[in-house]
């Protein structure tokens, strides 16, 4: 099976990427949790125990993922919904990974010409940090490091060209 | 079953008929928004949105049913 290749456009434009993933990042938090991102002052470490994923395919491939705690997921569920998080269940990962899918797609509608050549996959949530991602990729992941409510979050974008 | 598959579907129950739809979605092309209001979506929001987005979308309806 061949899989379309990456317009000209696409490539020109990847130097911007990484600014317009935060953008993107940002976007959502703001409109979506009400809620400010903020720039870690220094290399943080924290506990990164839930993932959310969601594919992309078409004029780009790869895969977009937000990683954080599950207390920071169930924090975020909580603004998302207007819920008290400790009622929060089993809504957590079908909001985070809604938060993944919409910064995926405010990500590659800020691209253009990407928005009618990409399609996103339903969003898959993994709990649990004892595990490795291999993507099948020929490029290393874009990634952004930002602070949810003080707590780390790692947005990364892998694309295979 | 996705969005569009949904409004193509309420289109054909009886008791739905003329209820409006508005999409709420991530799918930013101009071919799925296209797609959704031949479907018979009466609206289509991006997401993210905000509060102001969903009024816009939603109260000119109310003032059609009502």
């Amino acid at each position: 099976m061949t899989m379309p290749s990456e317009s000209p456009t696409l490539t020109a434009s990847r130097a911007n990427w990484g600014p317009m993933l935060e953008v993107a990042v940002r976007e959502v938090f703001e409109l979506m949790l009400s809620c400010k991102l903020t720039v870690p002052e220094n290399p943080t470490n924290g506990i990164l125990d839930i993932t959310a994923m969601v594919g992309l395919a078409g004029q780009l491939c790869g895969v977009m993922s937000i990683q954080c705690s599950h207390q920071s997921a169930g924090l975020m569920a909580s603004k998302m919904l207007g819920v008290e998080p400790e009622k929060i269940g089993p809504e957590l990962c079908d909001a985070f990974g809604e938060i993944c899918n919409m910064v995926a797609g405010n990500f590659k509608n800020k691209i253009a010409g990407l928005s009618d050549g990409c399609l996103l996959s339903v969003p898959t949530v993994i709990t649990g940090s004892d595990y490795s991602l291999h993507p099948v990729s020929d490029s290393a992941a874009l990634e952004v490091r930002l602070l949810f409510e003080n707590k780390p979050i790692v947005i990364s974008l892998q694309v295979h060209s | 079953m996705d969005g569009l598959e949904f409004v193509k579907a309420l289109a054909g129950v009886e008791n739905a008929k003329g209820a409006p739809v508005v999409m709420i979605t991530t799918e930013g092309s101009e071919a799925h928004v296209v797609q959704a209001l031949s479907l018979g979506a009466r609206g289509y929001i991006r997401k993210p949105f905000t509060p102001d987005q969903v009024r816009e979308h939603v109260i000119p309806l109310l003032a059609v049913k009502a």
